[in-house]
């Protein structure tokens, strides 16, 4: 009797539901309920006058069309656009250059290759301070590389029109050991063989290039830049961290303004208004990933 | 090993990628070299690319006056969060490499887009939710919100690592007659070991980062981590460069050295985390 209790409580499944609860719980509570709170904030005047009542007026798309209307949203919005596809760019080409060199037989070519990714552990926040240093105007070291090679300094984080190529080389620097992780991986599944028949065939480096090594990586590829793009929405502490979004606005993107909106100006309402549109830009990138990528890889869905 | 060198592109290649190596990492060079610079130095112009003389007082006032707590800070939340989430990732990956439902895929599905998701989206309602529980100014409310974030990429990563564990290996502990919960932790866990180290690394190097929630969730300087305590520190004293960049060091050490030694491993983890 009591051994048929015990081999019941053995194998019963309810202790692997049981198991199955914590990180669900926790996700829930931390990222999954503040992501819809996000949205229920964003229809409601949430600023410094109603913020610690309960009670605070409902005003539909009011915060969104204050957004809109904002004679800054297109060029916030813009900027937002010109740093994601040019972080995107340079950080994939980049990437997969690197990883292809390094996917020669050489002495040391794996640890080098190691070394160079020491870019993508640093925190974000903290690479901007580097690079705030490195693209100081007056005593900066970018710009005296500049004048040993005849080019006169450069107001880099000052002027609107340099401050975003500023912020962009940093987020590449940034994003490039990524990529080249990725693309390693892809490539190293070629088999031998082919690489062999190439060579038996006589291609150039570029038509192999084009012909068999992309179109045999094409899935790494694409989720990869899927990725990219994703990425390049956290890079807030990176751009804060560099120049807070300035000078003016020229380096202010839709995460930046979000943030700026709910801890700087106290108008929550706006700042979770912007955060939905991010939610919405990202859900569409998502939703691709997950339709061409994450099904067909796992066999998920 | 020398012998390859011999070979004429063999030694071209191993060049060009030092030029490489030297140019990607001329950032973390000036780091270090800014640190070690007097303050006159730090400021002369033309930059010393090497600095005339070393100076640890640097490094020594930075940690005297600000960057030891700060460190401390990270190193509480780093800490906790790391703990946290390995452990509930433990438990939950584990159920989902074991539990043979349909429905199962949707909750992967579930983690698999959870871990793509970035703070900015969450700071200002959590910064809401924390307010109201009254956990603002507490290490609690980043290391919770951290947990959260973190957790979705342990999960998918440790249930990978259970997935390769064959079942039967428990199945002959049940029959010993331990329960299911005695024979994740005895057998299980030993066996997954490796996979739960390499985990825990990754947590602790994402959690020492984290900047969002710790600025807008801790105005209280004496509890700031140190990635705010960087971004403080710069704002009082923008002009001495050498000093803070004494401080970036402290700061990226730790996570360097941890990437360092678990390399191989790590970057495996990255590359399912992303891929699968």
């Amino acid at each position: 009797m009591f051994t048929n209790i015990k081999s019941l409580i053995c194998n019963s499944k309810f202790t692997l539901y049981l198991f199955l609860l914590p990180a669900i719980i926790m996700v829930t509570i931390f990222a999954i309920y503040p992501l819809l709170y996000n949205f229920s904030l964003s229809v409601h005047q949430v600023d410094s006058s109603t913020i610690l009542s309960e009670d605070r007026p409902f005003v539909g798309l009011d915060n969104f069309k204050k957004v809109i209307f904002d004679s800054e949203f297109s060029e916030i919005l813009k900027n937002t656009l010109i740093f994601a596809f040019f972080s995107v760019l340079f950080q994939f080409l980049f990437g997969l250059a690197l990883a292809l060199f390094f996917n020669q037989e050489f002495p040391f070519h794996q640890p080098m290759r190691g070394l160079l990714l020491i870019g993508w552990v640093i925190p974000p926040a903290v690479i901007g301070t580097i690079w705030r240093w490195l693209f100081n105007c007056d005593i900066g070291v970018i710009n005296y590389f500049l004048n040993l090679i005849g080019i006169d300094s450069v107001g880099w984080l000052v002027t609107s029109t340099f401050a975003m190529s500023s912020v962009l080389v940093a987020n590449i620097w940034f994003a490039i050991p990524f990529n080249m992780i990725l693309m390693t991986s892809g490539l190293v599944s070629i088999p031998e063989s082919i690489h062999d028949a190439a060579a038996i065939d006589g291609t150039t480096f570029f038509q192999k290039l084009w012909h068999i090594i992309i179109p045999m990586i094409k899935p790494n590829i694409f989720a990869t830049i899927i990725l990219d793009i994703i990425y390049t929405f956290r890079s807030f502490p990176l751009i804060w961290n560099m120049t807070k979004g300035g000078p003016v606005n020229a380096t202010t993107v839709l995460p930046v303004w979000s943030y700026i909106q709910s801890f700087n100006f106290f108008d929550f309402g706006v700042g979770t208004a912007i955060a939905v549109i991010i939610f919405i830009l990202l859900l569409v990138i998502s939703i691709i990933y997950i339709k061409f990528f994450v099904g067909k890889e796992e066999g998920v869905l | 090993m020398f012998e390859k060198f011999k070979n004429k592109k063999n030694l071209m290649l191993f060049i060009i990628a030092l030029v490489i190596l030297a140019i990607y990492l001329f950032p973390v060079f000036w780091v270090v070299s800014t640190s070690f610079k007097s303050l006159n130095e730090t400021m002369s112009w033309p930059p010393s690319l090497i600095p005339s003389q070393i100076r640890w007082q640097n490094y020594t006032e930075v940690l005297e006056s600000r960057a030891f707590m700060h460190l401390k800070n990270s190193l509480i939340i780093g800490a906790s969060v790391t703990f946290l989430t390995v452990f509930f990732a433990m438990l939950t990956g584990y159920a989902l490499s074991r539990i043979k439902k349909k429905w199962i895929n949707w909750l992967i599905l579930l983690f698999l887009v959870g871990q793509m998701l970035p703070q900015i989206l969450m700071v200002t309602p959590l910064f809401m939710i924390f307010d109201k529980m009254g956990l603002i100014n507490t290490y609690w409310a980043v290391i919770l919100g951290k947990t959260g974030i973190a957790l979705p990429l342990a999960v998918v990563f440790l249930r990978t690592t259970f997935l390769s564990i064959p079942e039967s290996l428990e199945e002959a502990a049940w029959i010993d007659g331990c329960s299911r919960m005695g024979a994740f932790f005895r057998v299980v866990m030993p066996v997954a070991k490796t996979g739960i180290l390499i985990i825990s690394a990754i947590t602790f190097m994402f959690a020492w980062g984290d900047f969002i929630y710790s600025i807008s969730f801790i105005s209280e300087m004496s509890m700031q981590p140190a990635t705010v305590g960087l971004y403080t520190f710069i704002g009082a004293k923008i002009t001495k460069w050498n000093k803070v960049m004494a401080f970036t060091n402290v700061i990226i050490l730790p996570v360097i050295i941890i990437f360092i030694s678990l390399q191989d491993k790590i970057i495996k983890g990255w590359t399912a985390g992303s891929f699968k």
